[in-house]
């Protein structure tokens, strides 16, 4: 029992460091309605710019100055590339982010080696917060859930008490309405793009101790966070929790679970067809497969479900465009 | 949008054709052919995904899936057919392949095509990233990590065709080829076309009027995986090895993103993409370590300067081109040709200069670029390149603002 | 200085050791090696590592070899992809080349065994030889096993021998955890560690089996949790890449006490991954070990200072010694007259002397199980910069660690190997007098 709820909270750990991630994402999505293909390249960066200041400013100099760093590579890409393409249609902008992505794995591939650089804990972060029936639960871990929550609640505050935010709202849903009130939805549009971006750079910063630093990194975390996002709902941050919640929980409390629905159907009194080497066929392989085994797939199956089921996602109302 | 064959339309399918059937004719190498199969097998790829995002506005990340199973079906089809001893020609494999995906597409079409727009993309993606990452956990139909291999020249010979080498191969490639090109002139106009039309502009108008968009999107669907079966059928074909590599999310992310690039969903148009595709992932990665680099680059700069795909802006320019027959033009094109050219020359070295100081993969210290030995370690190299970089692009901007006025006073679109 | 010229002289010894005379050659032959492996996409490090290690390898031995030939590795980029290693084969054989080496991913070198030996049935007199320095997989010398194709790397049962010899000398370990990639190769790994603990302590409890996907897997705490709540006393991992690294990490923060027995920790970035912790904990059971004396030392001093990086595939030189050692027995570099002459071989490399086994065409070398520590007078080979190393704990020889081999090879015959020339047919010549077989 102490068991789980240790895998729980870890999972919540790790549900948090995937929120911070998406919270970008959606944010981006819902104010510029593109897909940011760049963002897993957002990550990285922040990891490699925390890791390279790190090396002469401390771990607490590259937190600071990883998202900084990502925000201003998001906005020059954001002024020069996707503003132009913004009359153009959602096609052209999903390419662009796309190549904008390859093209900052490249570069930290030249500027810091194929291979992975050793960003590790801080001295000051590392060892057990407590320790539940002999398994410990890391200091960093609780400092990246503060640091997500920290994030959402700065997020938040930024939204619903600022003036800034209040904008920042109204051009989501009323660009044209805001525009002529004589607020500069450009400017705000580039601003959310930086600030998902830096989102994404410090979920880096923190992530690549915990992960680890290499330009795959990107490639790694791209797919997950379009799960996330979509199951929780496009647009919303709360949206993002949920589906962050889910998927992080959900993969991490599957593994530990040894039986598979085979196991299940015997007890219901039905033998499933013995699977390969005795046989060749895919169901019966399905019907074999570990739930543990299957716990990193389960982010796509529960995708697939939602969007079958409730394609807005869990969170959002169905807009005119989704009903048929 | 008529049912006739307008006469431009008749000429510009007798000249795909023959491009398609030339190279039989041509003494190329076993390499050779095998590129151009690989060529065939990504122009059918690409074709399935632009249909889609054409004709009903879908973007699918799942077309490689739909390929990817139809050549583990393929492949265990020829060890079957080889195994038995049935008189089947391996040549009629691909269409079982595509009839596999067809299938396939019956059972997870529907989940995927309720709705429109983003809902189907990320649903496919969801689909082809289950299949992918399952295909090397079961055993049985996916032969495990390292895939099935089946023989092609195992199979009965018909028509003399015994597939031991690339020529034939890529004959049978250039007939499917063919057949998908019938296929998408086939659906011009029909009923299925528009109304796939209809559905990506206003579904709910769609409904109102009768049909359902579920159907129509299905059909389409349909008629997309038989032909991406067809693609992942002759890729086994050629390379007689299938893995789980092949069908997954990079392959249809690629797939997707040449084909935007290369816009519109003609034959034409796919390839253009094709050549693209196979172009980078094959010749260029042979050549240059920097080869992701060129595509990201590549597809920044079709973005910035064709939007909406490069077979639109070459169309236009070709009209604009017959339309005015100005020698000015003509020329001030030729020279911006040139200078792009000489800029690319140059940054490309300078790139991979860059790349052959940080990986350290030469033996010594020269690198051939384009014919000519370099030292990476002197600056002469890195200065030159630098210089022949700069001078093309002031060159090419030159060039463009004496070119654009023309351009524009013409009408043509950029 | 001196340990160069000793180990140069070691080398050409080794090489001489066959008995063989040298070969007179009036020019240098040029032997092309195409080298198939990632240099971009996700395993680009390690296959860039890969290929530094090979062309370090090849220009020490281009100084002087027992073969008097000269080696050039050509490159090719296959991405990881199985599809592209069929293309680099069809392109390194249009330029020529006859030797293909490879070895990152048993998917990969599958393929790449059934695309030579299919090249090789239907292209006669143009064969083409595959060194697989690295890829390993039950198949390769067992149910798919092929005259063409060598494996230079322990099979999977030899270092579970030895793995499992090392825990059957630990009384302390009574609960073992398995943790695994959940392919074949993966399988297979779970299975011998079963049946070979089984075998020789039957006390020993598997208290826990877990497959993850390739890559996928980047919360590492379940796992880990799951192995402290079974209480496992050490857990068998042949894990490779962030699925290894990632383990390392999580056991480190979940503050896990039981061993770590795996295969690839010695492994590009992952030392630096491990860092300067765990002392005694994470072992390494491999064919070779960084502290070993003898030419190794060498080349590990010269390639990281060339490449700052560690030399972490000695296969490399295994394998030109190999090549070398054949070369000079068959006078010759014709794959198929090599192939014959490698089969049986006995040659010196960097961790002794090994044999080619003739069966199933597996190396038979010294494995060695070694322990994470830090850098001791003993053990001084810094790793990666970490100031730690692998400390030699146990070697176990071939003879303690070769299982008999599963391999029904299809060879060619020896006539097609030294065809017989026909006998020169005089003015007087027989009517009806038979004909030898035609030579090549």
């Amino acid at each position: 029992m102490e068991a789980l709820a240790l895998s729980a909270l870890n999972g919540l750990s790790y549900s948090l460091l995937l929120f911070l991630l998406a919270s970008g994402l959606t944010l981006i999505f819902s104010l510029l309605g593109v897909l940011n293909f760049a963002h897993g390249s957002f990550y990285m960066l922040g990891a490699y710019l925390a890791w390279q200041s790190s090396q002469w400013l401390g771990f607490w100099g590259g937190l600071l100055l990883a998202p900084l760093g990502v925000a201003v590579v998001a906005t020059g890409f954001e002024v020069g590339v996707l503003r132009r393409l913004r009359s153009q249609g959602h096609l052209p902008e999903l390419l662009a982010t796309f190549a904008f992505g390859v093209v900052l794995v490249e570069a930290a591939r030249l500027l810091w080696g194929s291979g992975s650089v050793p960003y590790a804990i801080p001295a000051s972060l590392q060892g057990a917060l407590f320790t539940l029936s002999g398994v410990d639960f890391p200091v960093y871990r609780g400092f990246v859930m503060a640091t997500a929550l920290a994030a959402l609640a700065l997020a938040w505050l930024l939204l619903w008490r600022t003036r800034a935010g209040l904008i920042v709202q109204a051009a989501l849903t009323h660009a044209p309405m805001t525009s002529a009130l004589g607020h500069d939805v450009r400017a705000v549009q580039t601003g959310v793009f930086a600030v998902g971006g830096a989102l994404a750079g410090l979920a880096g910063a923190v992530g690549g101790p915990l992960l680890v630093t290499e330009p795959d990194m990107a490639a790694q975390m791209g797919a997950l966070l379009f799960a996330v996002i979509i199951i929780g709902g496009l647009g919303s941050l709360r949206g993002a929790l949920l589906g962050a919640l889910l998927v992080g929980e959900v993969q991490t409390l599957a593994v530990a679970v040894n039986g598979s629905l085979a196991d299940g159907l015997q007890r219901l009194g039905w033998n499933a067809p013995a699977a390969w080497p005795a046989s060749d066929g895919i169901l019966p392989s399905l019907l074999h497969l570990d739930l543990a085994r299957a716990a990193p797939l389960l982010p796509y199956v529960l995708l697939v479900g939602v969007l079958a089921l409730r394609p807005q996602g869990l969170t959002r109302a169905l807009s005119r465009d989704e009903t048929l | 949008m008529n049912a006739a064959v307008p006469a431009p339309a008749r000429g510009r399918a007798a000249l795909f054709s023959l491009l398609v059937a030339l190279p039989l004719a041509l003494p190329l190498s076993s390499a050779g052919f095998s590129l151009l199969s690989q060529l065939a097998s990504a122009w059918l790829l690409l074709l399935s995904v632009g249909l889609l995002v054409t004709r009903a506005g879908l973007l699918s990340f799942g077309q490689a899936m739909y390929a990817g199973l139809a050549a583990y079906a393929a492949a265990h089809a020829m060890n079957t057919i080889a195994a038995c001893g049935w008189p089947l020609p391996f040549a009629l494999v691909p269409v079982y392949g595509g009839m596999f995906a067809v299938a396939v597409a019956l059972v997870l079409g529907p989940i995927s095509v309720r709705r429109g727009g983003l809902s189907f993309a990320m649903i496919t993606l969801g689909l082809g990233l289950l299949v992918a990452l399952a295909a090397p956990m079961l055993q049985g139909f996916f032969g495990g990590e390292g895939g099935v291999s089946t023989d092609r020249t195992a199979g009965p010979v018909w028509l003399g065709l015994d597939f031991l080498s690339q020529r034939q191969v890529y004959g049978v490639s250039a007939a499917y080829v063919l057949l998908g090109a019938a296929l998408m002139r086939g659906l011009d106009g029909t009923r299925l076309d528009l109304l796939a039309r209809a559905v990506r502009d206003n579904p709910l108008r769609v409904a109102v009027s009768g049909a359902t968009p579920r159907r129509v999107r299905l059909q389409l669907v349909l008629v997309s995986a038989f032909l991406a079966g067809l693609s992942g059928a002759l890729q086994t074909l050629r390379l007689e090895q299938v893995s789980a590599g092949s069908l997954g999310l990079p392959q249809s992310s690629m797939a997707l993103l040449f084909s935007l690039a290369a816009g519109s969903g003609t034959a034409w148009g796919a390839l253009l993409g094709a050549g693209l595709m196979v172009g980078s992932e094959s010749v260029l990665a042979s050549v240059s370590q920097a080869w992701m680099l060129y595509v990201g680059l590549g597809f920044l700069a079709i973005v910035i300067w064709a939007p909406q795909g490069l077979s639109g802006v070459l169309r236009d320019l070709a009209q604009g081109l017959r339309a005015r027959r100005n020698p000015d033009l003509l020329w001030g094109l030729a020279a911006l040709l040139l200078c792009s050219a000489l800029a690319i020359i140059g940054a490309s070295s300078l790139v991979e200069l860059l790349y052959a100081v940080r990986q350290q993969l030469l033996v010594g210290s020269t690198l051939r670029l384009y014919g000519v030995p370099l030292q990476i370690d002197s600056a002469d190299a890195w200065v030159g390149a630098a210089l022949l970089a700069a001078t093309g692009a002031g060159l090419c901007a030159l060039v463009w603002r004496a070119l654009a006025p023309q351009l524009r006073a013409g009408g043509a679109r950029e | 200085m001196h340990t160069t010229r000793r180990s140069f002289i070691s080398t050409l010894a080794g090489g001489l050791l066959l008995g063989a005379a040298p070969v007179h050659a009036r020019q240098i032959p040029t032997v092309k090696l195409a080298f198939i492996d990632p240099l971009t996409g996700p395993f680009a490090a390690v296959g860039q590592n890969q290929l530094q290690s090979w062309q370090f390898v090849a220009d020490r031995v281009n100084r002087g070899n027992t073969a008097g030939v000269r080696f050039e590795i050509v490159p090719f980029d296959n991405k990881g992809a199985v599809q592209d290693t069929v293309n680099a084969l069809q392109a390194a054989v249009d330029q020529g080349i006859r030797y293909v080496l490879q070895g990152d991913g048993s998917g990969a070198a599958i393929a790449l065994s059934k695309a030579v030996s299919r090249h090789n049935t239907r292209h006669p007199g143009k064969e083409v030889l595959y060194l697989n320095y690295a890829a390993v997989d039950s198949a390769l010398t067992g149910s798919d096993c092929s005259f063409w194709h060598f494996a230079l790397q322990p099979s999977v049962p030899m270092t579970l021998q030895a793995m499992t010899d090392d825990i059957r000398s630990r009384p302390e370990i009574k609960r073992v955890y398995l943790i695994e990639q959940d392919y074949s190769f993966g399988h297979q790994v779970a299975k011998y560690a079963r049946e070979m603990l089984a075998l020789k302590r039957p006390d020993i409890q598997i208290v826990g089996e877990d497959f993850v996907p390739l890559g996928q897997v980047k919360d590492f705490s379940p796992y880990i949790a799951k192995v402290q709540a079974a209480k496992a006393d050490c857990i068998i991992t042949a894990n490779w890449g962030p699925d290894l690294t990632l383990l390392i990490k999580a056991a480190q923060q979940g503050g896990l006490k039981a061993d770590l027995y795996t295969f690839y920790a010695s492994s590009l970035g992952a030392p630096s991954e491990i860092g300067p912790h765990d002392a005694g904990r994470v072992k390494l059971v491999y064919y070779s070990n960084p502290n070993l004396p003898g030419v190794l030392q060498s080349l590990q001093k010269g390639f990281r200072d060339k490449y700052k990086q560690d030399f972490s595939v000695p296969a490399t030189y295994t394998g030109l010694a190999l090549l070398t050692a054949a070369m000079t027995k068959a006078h010759s570099t014709e794959p198929l007259k090599v192939a014959s002459a490698m089969e049986g071989l006995k040659f010196h490399t960097f961790n002794g002397e090994v044999t080619l086994r003739a069966a199933d065409h597996q190396l038979l070398q010294p494995i060695y199980v070694s322990d994470w520590q830090p850098v001791s007078p003993a053990n001084p080979y810094d790793v990666e910069n970490t100031g730690y190393t692998f400390a030699l704990e146990h070697t176990y020889r071939p003879a303690q660690t070769t299982l008999p081999a599963q391999c029904t090879m299809q060879r060619p015959l020896m006539t097609e190997v030294y065809p017989v020339k026909p006998p020169k047919v005089t003015a007087s010549a027989v009517p009806g007098a038979s004909q030898g077989t035609p030579s090549r």
